[in-house]
């Protein structure tokens, strides 16, 4: 994504444009009107009289609404420009774009404004390679209608763009022409509509309930939603404008499934994410659940209704596992991708259960908990028999789809991504050492469950005893003794994978490092190999495959950052928790306080800015939730039996933050974090 | 004569109780489009316990398909929800029970265990 591209979104529909306004496709960018992981606008283009046009500002108005302010010509003409052009468009179901041109001069103009449209109805699978269509475009023209549409056996998506006023309709787009007096406005709305049809022609879109929506109601449905998180108060400046920017962009990823289309969950990310990720879904609500709870109940459902239940090779599918990704494309629909749905990951599964209880803990909900009981067992159940390939005890992963399936099932999912110090890349099937952490935490979390709700101690008793024995195993097998820390994984033959990798701070978030280890972790974490400046990079600068904007090596992620963050307070590391939270959030504010899915592991000192990676995605869904986990962690809020406990632990330098109206098991509460001294390290 | 997915819909009523549908409350009709004609099922489903009958009359959602997509349904073969997608299958009312649908369908034939691959080598199917 460069920055001059505009976006709006809602939910899983959204536009990408220049900062024009238009959309015109290359194989590279990934522009265009997308919803239900199809691109039903793939080229529109406005001209007046023939010449493109040229911004001079955009508004964002909305994450669902933005204006461009424009001028005929390229920018070299701005100072004579006499005519001005506005687009003003939003997404609620569909795509609504009102022009207005204004004649600033003395003397009537004849006007030729023209929209090219076209379609390529792109699988976002297809974005970016050349799409090579296996079915048959179609067009007709009506009256004020274009209707484009691709057919493909019984498969079929409409693209319907309907103009008021008199424009004159043909296949390639619109065209008004008008005489504008002197000083004269001239104004005219487009729509389009987007169609997945199904066996009847009837639009499955229509089923979602944002479809009665109006453009008022999302206005007032995101002011709801900002009024019922918590309201935060700081002196600290890097932490109000991103708080803000990250509810506004959850609120916007928001979207509604066929399956339960009364509420609403988080889309992993924009554009490449527009969809559920177990993963992404799974981690944005733990990051969530102090804020907005609400988003977990419906996450946690959706996960639910698509658990495994089948041996399925071509899906990476296994009782009991969690979905990686569910796309309604083209693609998907004739298995030419495996992703509906799609169960290839090994860490889906112990994080569901994770969630689950957490949840509980948050919300004294317990009925989601006894709902749940089957899924969490079989979900249990999938980490004994599924997850441990070899019978060793370990959450293993390979691949069964070869062709389309992902290489590596864990969130490092590139394919460099789990490699030794020297390179190197281990034989399938790996285990990496973040998944045992879930999963010890799933089986602690899961006798919780047992022993609390589900009247079963025998359970309760039996998982924590696993949990036990994978924990002294894990630390026998893992920890690399002669640097003292934990090896990124196992490989197929049981061997250490000994890259120094951010990995291993998410296992001080699952608790499954012994406390006269965890100085050890912390003391590489925040280290000069792995600390950049900003944040903990993904792979150490001293390891061969290092590359600062390596994707999953190298590059810093702000979700990892935030659960490092908060595995750091569970150890009583809070001055280097306070140092990640800093780091970060300092970095979020040169994004506008829209943290990307992922910056260069740059050295801080050398660049000063944070590099953004090259295709991140943004808003991206646990970005956006990194800012408020890393509040939490600051603040150091954690449910406690019925009551919620805060424990500060800021510096001097912050005056205060304040946090009021938590909604939780305790009805709602407050929190006050003051600047004290900066606390002695643990170590 | 008797095709694959009467003979499943019979063997699923013998089946009886589901552990996993014990949230699940509601009905489907079952719409097999054949030669000239329409056979109806209505599977109920209250608390993991399935009950398969010929019915035509009204039910929480109606999934309609050709014989031959349901055959390959029952075979394990195709998947509900792709066949949705490709529109092979429509839905009519609670969509969510096209899952539930989806659940009592039997897995791909010959699908192996993440296991007995390993041993094997790892070779894809």
């Amino acid at each position: 994504m460069t920055d001059d591209q505009v976006k709006i979104l809602n939910g899983t529909t959204f536009m990408v444009s220049d900062g024009s306004g238009d959309v015109s496709c290359s194989p590279a960018s990934p522009m265009g009107l997308f919803a239900f992981d199809t691109r039903f606008l793939s080229r529109w283009q406005l001209t007046v009289n023939g010449q493109p046009l040229a911004p001079l500002s955009v508004d964002d108005l909305q994450y669902f609404e933005t204006r461009f302010f424009l001028v005929p010509g390229p920018p070299t003409q701005y100072v004579d420009a006499k005519l001005s052009v506005l687009r003003q468009r939003s997404i609620v179901t569909d795509l609504s774009e009102r022009l207005t041109l204004i004649n600033h001069d003395q003397v009537p103009i004849d006007l030729t404004i023209r929209m090219e449209v076209g379609s390529d109805f792109a699988d976002v699978f297809e974005i970016r390679g050349e799409a090579v269509k296996k079915g048959q475009y179609y067009t007709r023209v009506e009256d004020s209608h274009l209707c484009m549409g691709y057919r493909r056996d019984q498969f079929r998506r409409e693209t319907l763009v309907i103009c008021e006023d008199g424009a004159e309709m043909d296949d390639r787009g619109f065209t008004w022409r008008v005489t504008l007096a002197a000083q004269q406005e001239w104004s005219a709305a487009v729509q389009v509509k987007m169609s997945v049809l199904d066996g009847h022609g009837k639009d499955v879109r229509k089923a979602l309930a944002v479809g009665r929506l109006t453009r008022q109601d999302l206005e007032s449905d995101l002011a709801a939603w900002l009024d019922r998180a918590p309201k935060l108060t700081t002196d600290w400046e890097p932490l109000p404008g991103t708080y803000h920017r990250s509810l506004v962009d959850l609120a916007a990823l928001r979207y509604r499934t066929l399956s339960y289309p009364n509420s609403t969950l988080p889309a992993a990310g924009l554009p490449w994410f527009m969809a559920l990720v177990g993963r992404d879904s799974i981690i944005t609500c733990l990051q969530t659940l102090p804020f907005a709870s609400q988003l977990t109940t419906a996450t946690l459902r959706m996960l639910s209704a698509f658990q495994g239940t089948q041996l399925d090779d071509f899906r990476d599918e296994e009782p009991g596992k969690i979905l990686r990704e569910f796309r309604y494309g083209e693609s998907a629909a004739f298995n030419e991708m495996p992703h509906s749905p799609y169960y290839g990951n090994a860490d889906g599964t112990p994080l569901f259960v994770i969630l689950l209880d957490e949840y509980e803990r948050w919300t004294g909900d317990d009925r989601l908990v006894r709902d749940y009981e089957q899924e969490v067992r079989t979900a249990l159940h999938w980490i004994d028999e599924y997850g441990d390939l070899l019978g060793d005890g370990y959450v293993r992963y390979q691949p069964r789809n070869q062709t389309t399936g992902v290489v590596n099932q864990v969130w490092k999912e590139s394919i460099d991504a789990i490699c030794f110090r020297d390179g190197r890349l281990p034989a399938m099937p790996r285990a990496t050492c973040e998944v045992q952490g879930y999963a010890y935490d799933a089986k602690m979390r899961g006798a919780r469950l047992a022993r609390e709700f589900w009247d079963d101690p025998e359970y309760a008793d039996r998982l924590e005893r696993e949990a036990a024995e994978l924990r002294d195993r894990f630390n026998r097998d893992f920890w690399v003794e002669d640097g003292q820390y934990y090896a990124l994984a196992l490989d197929s033959a049981g061997s250490q994978v000994d890259a120094l990798a951010s990995n291993m701070g998410h296992l001080l978030w699952s608790g499954i490092v012994p406390q006269h280890r965890a100085a050890h972790v912390v003391r590489h974490l925040l280290g000069p190999e792995l600390y950049s400046g900003w944040g903990v990079r993904t792979l150490a600068t001293d390891q061969a495959r290092y590359n600062p904007i390596g994707y999953h090596v190298g590059a810093v992620w702000p979700w990892d950052n935030a659960l490092i963050a908060l595995g750091l307070r569970r150890y009583g590391f809070h001055r280097e928790a306070w140092t990640i939270a800093e780091g970060m959030l300092e970095a979020a504010q040169m994004f506008g306080g829209r943290l990307p899915e992922a910056f260069g592991g740059y050295e801080r000192e050398l660049t000063k800015y944070p590099v953004e990676y090259p295709t991140a995605s943004s808003p991206q869904a646990w970005s956006t939730g990194a800012p408020l986990m890393l509040l939490r962690a600051i603040l150091g809020l954690e449910p406690h039996v019925d009551h919620l406990a805060v424990t500060p632990a800021l510096p001097e330098k912050v005056g205060r933050i304040e946090l009021l109206n938590i909604r939780g098991r305790w009805g709602v509460a407050d929190a006050f974090g003051h600047g004290r001294p900066p606390y002695r390290p643990q170590s | 004569m008797t095709y694959p997915t009467e003979r499943y819909l019979l063997e699923l009523s013998r089946r009886g109780h589901d552990a996993l549908l014990e949230k699940v409350r509601g009905t489907v009709r079952i719409d097999v489009a054949r030669e000239g004609e329409t056979d109806h099922w209505l599977l109920t489903v209250a608390r993991g316990d399935l009950r398969v009958a010929r019915d035509a009359g009204p039910a929480d959602a109606v999934v309609s398909g050709r014989q031959t997509c349901w055959d390959g349904l029952v075979s394990g073969s195709a998947r509900a929800l792709d066949a949705w997608l490709r529109n092979e299958l429509t839905v009519e009312g609670r969509f969510e029970l096209l899952t539930v649908l989806d659940r009592l369908m039997p897995g791909y034939p010959g699908a192996r265990h993440p296991r007995d691959v390993v041993r094997e080598g790892g070779r894809a199917a």
